[in-house]
């Protein structure tokens, strides 16, 4: 196998061993593992269609990679076969300003293409918290989300047209530079599908003006109902933040542990609200001014114990500290963190951080919660001993108890991090096996075979029973 | 005059569904001239006006579900009492089409431009999730109320423009935006050219970048520009066609057959595919894609 991807493309181009298997056996959720044969890594979209075609012809399954920052196993290589890294496709294939857009290789880091076009006032909105590594490519696969989905919305709404090489081989160009074309809209199905329906080698994206004017506040709040009846009602006022972030008492804790950075006494949880506007310059300042003052008599209708509002560039990347340095500082509290990536109605928040708590306390085990509130985007970090059996499986229990009342008030169990091989068994909570099938069917379109990105998403996928059971047999 | 349903619950079309062979879906006719279908052929419609009404409409989510034969101004009465709207309802007030009187169901099904696209998005950023009966009389659902989900496949979007050719959809939910935010409509307009009974409406949309000339092409025309969309709404003398431009997108090309035309071969082959999987039969508005 080596020898012949090694012919169709160049033999540096194709890695295999030991070490390389090992380095390619799992992304960012470690908890499944599973080796690939070997690894390729092409340079062009002719080279990744060849690489497909040569599986199809060969029945070996194929399994695209970015950066691996992925949260669900969405880059395992669930069946072993070839996993197909698009680090060497990291180029910006053409810029157009008056167009506000640009082609780009899926291998580019996210950040990357917002730095390209920075100096004309403009960049790509969607910036997820691994933005500065994690690639176009895995972004779309994913439909990544980030703090300032609230506003500007996820990685499905900032994508113009894809080029896709379909499970065998053949590449299809789809949408352009103009969104809203006649015909079936196959481009929302190809974004989120975690590449089960193809591989994505370049796409064009939508460029957002800069913020013209921002104003950026962190509230502290003496209890966690405070800061939840705030969330709800900053909502419902009609202001629509930029970002709408909250970490609770725990993260708190780990800042202060890790990076020594201190919060006012008696706070049991931060709100960090952002406001920003991309109007012509002086109007924006006023309407920024206007919401962010309607942010802050909100929390102060809710007991907030302090407001900082930044009063410049540094002051605004000081607040942010507490939201982007908070998961790096839980790594000091525990060995292990797990992540959930539950989803309520944004009224639901207070009855919903209650019971995580309760929950937490009923098992025994300790969590801290930072999370796109704005969304109703609960991100709970269970902090635990893995090498403690006990411990691992109070965990699990405690996160599937969240789970499902995230379903039970009308939620999703799954808000940006993606199904993958990790949510598979919880999906049936959220859909029956009829819900289930439209779902197959609308795989079916692309992907007709067990070959790309086998054993995700769906948890009826047949032939996946024995590796699911293998890699279960681990983890649980 | 063929037979016609008029179903009040999802369960009922479902029954209706599977037991036919072919059906026509009807919302309210508002956007009929849109419509391919052969005139030769007459089959039993499904008139879907009666499943009508909001399931739940929680204004602190900004969260609506609500039934696929509701009137969208019908939807926006009730959103306005809480300060809410579907910014789709704005776009054609004070215009002379029937828009706002067309469904939920029938609108997000021929997904038409509007006026607030760029800054609102369209139905497939506002649709969260929706229920549909397939045509082999399956209830089905996708999505769920959270605002953001990644919770297996958007197989809802999927209906979004599909002129009810894959399934009959009967519960859509969608998110509302507060209407104070909403900003001011900006549009090019150039009314007084008359216009006859037989020019067709055409929706062209071009790059930014070629918006001034599109829309200079068009003022013959009785027409309306959407500079920040660059779309352009022009009525034609059937003998007249738009300049086209790179990039661009004819996204209706007017009425009867010549309303949609699909070139692009990928386009077309992963319809044919998509319709084989979901109506093998052809059972669901047959003949509103030609090629199909």
């Amino acid at each position: 196998m080596v020898s012949e991807l090694g012919r169709i493309l160049s033999p540096e181009q194709v890695l295999s061993g030991p070490g390389a298997q090992r380095a390619y056996d799992c992304d960012a959720y470690s908890v499944d593992r599973s080796k690939p044969m070997c690894i390729v890594l092409p340079e062009s979209t002719e080279q990744v269609a060849a690489v497909v075609r040569w599986c199809a012809a060969n029945l070996v399954p194929f399994t695209g990679r970015g950066a691996g920052t992925g949260l669900s196993g969405g880059a395992l290589p669930a069946l072993g076969g070839v996993v197909v890294s698009t680090k060497r496709m990291n180029q910006i294939v053409e810029i157009d300003i008056p167009n506000r857009c640009l082609k780009a290789q899926a291998g580019i880091a996210n950040k990357r293409l917002s730095d390209a076009v920075k100096d004309q006032g403009l960049h790509f909105a969607p910036d997820p918290s691994s933005q500065s590594v994690s690639t176009l490519g895995g972004n779309i696969a994913e439909n990544a989300g980030g703090p300032h989905t609230l506003k500007y919305g996820v990685t499905a709404q900032h994508i113009l047209g894809v080029t896709m090489v379909d499970p065998e081989g053949e590449i299809l160009e789809l949408g352009g530079k103009v969104p809203g074309g006649p015909g079936f809209d196959f481009f929302s199905l190809i974004v989120g599908s975690e590449g089960t329906v193809g591989l994505v080698t370049e796409a064009w994206v939508k460029l957002t003006p800069l913020p013209t004017a921002v104003q950026t506040a962190l509230i502290a709040f003496p209890t966690i109902r405070d800061a939840t009846e705030t969330v709800a009602e900053i909502i419902a006022s009609g202001v629509i933040p930029a970002a709408l972030e909250m970490m609770d008492r725990g993260i708190l804790v780990a800042l202060e542990a890790a990076f020594g950075l201190k919060y006012p006494e008696g706070t049991a949880a931060l709100l960090l609200v952002e406001c920003d506007s991309n109007l012509s310059a002086e109007p924006a300042g006023e309407l920024v001014q206007r919401e962010i003052e309607t942010v802050a008599a909100i929390c102060q209708a809710h007991n907030a114990i302090d407001i900082s509002i930044a009063q410049d560039e540094a002051e605004r990347q000081k607040l942010w500290h507490a939201r982007k340095k908070g998961v790096g500082a839980m790594g000091r509290l525990a060995p292990s963190i797990v992540t959930h990536d539950g989803v309520i109605p944004r009224s639901k928040l207070p009855e919903m951080l209650d019971f995580v708590y309760e929950v937490a306390e009923r098992h025994g085990v300790k969590v801290a919660n930072l999370f796109h509130a704005g969304d109703g985007n609960l991100h709970p970090c269970f902090y635990f001993d893995d090498r403690d059996p006990k411990q691992v499986h109070a965990v699990i229990e405690a996160g599937e108890e969240i789970i499902r009342k995230c379903v039970s008030l009308g939620g999703s169990v799954t808000g940006e991090h993606g199904v993958g091989v990790e949510k598979q068994d919880l999906l049936p909570l959220m859909f029956t096996p009829d819900d289930l099938r439209l779902q197959a069917m609308a795989k079916q379109i692309f992907n007709q075979g067990n070959l790309c990105n086998p054993c995700k998403i769906l948890p009826t996928e047949k032939s996946c029973v024995e590796h699911k059971k293998r890699w279960r047999g681990v983890a649980w | 005059m063929s037979e016609t349903h008029e179903p009040t619950a999802k369960e009922e079309v479902a029954e209706i569904v599977k037991g036919g062979s072919k059906f026509f879906l009807r919302g309210s006719g508002s956007l009929k001239q849109f419509s391919v279908r052969s005139e030769e052929e007459s089959y039993p419609t499904i008139l879907l006006e009666g499943l009508n009404g909001i399931i739940d409409f929680s204004p602190n989510d900004q969260v609506v579900n609500v039934r696929a034969g509701t009137r969208l101004s019908d939807v926006g009465f009730e959103l306005e009492k809480h300060g809410q709207s579907i910014p789709y309802l704005n776009l054609y007030e004070g215009f002379q089409t029937k828009v706002g009187e067309g469904t939920v169901g029938g609108s997000l099904s021929m997904n038409l431009p509007h006026f607030l696209e760029r800054e609102c998005g369209t139905w497939r950023d506002w649709i969260l999730g929706l229920t549909v009966i397939l045509a082999d009389g399956t209830i089905c659902k996708s999505g769920s109320h959270a605002v953001k989900s990644v919770a297996g496949y958007d197989v809802h979007k999927l209906f979004v423009g599909a002129r009810g050719t894959l399934g009959v959809v009967t519960e859509v939910i969608l998110r509302t935006y507060p209407s104070e935010s909403l900003p001011k409509m900006e549009t090019d307009d150039n009314w007084h050219v008359p216009r006859t009974e037989t020019d067709r409406l055409c929706f062209h949309r071009v790059t930014a970048k070629d918006y001034e000339e599109a829309w200079s092409n068009a003022r013959e025309f009785y027409s309306w520009g959407v500079p920040k969309t660059s779309t352009i709404l022009v009525w034609l003398p059937p003998d007249r066609d738009l300049p086209r431009f790179p990039g661009d997108q004819l996204i209706r090309s007017g009425c009867g057959a010549k309303n949609l035309e699909l070139t692009d071969p990928i386009q077309i082959k992963l319809m044919k595919r998509a319709k084989q999987i979901f109506d093998p039969t052809n059972k669901l508005n047959p003949g509103e894609w030609g090629f199909m």
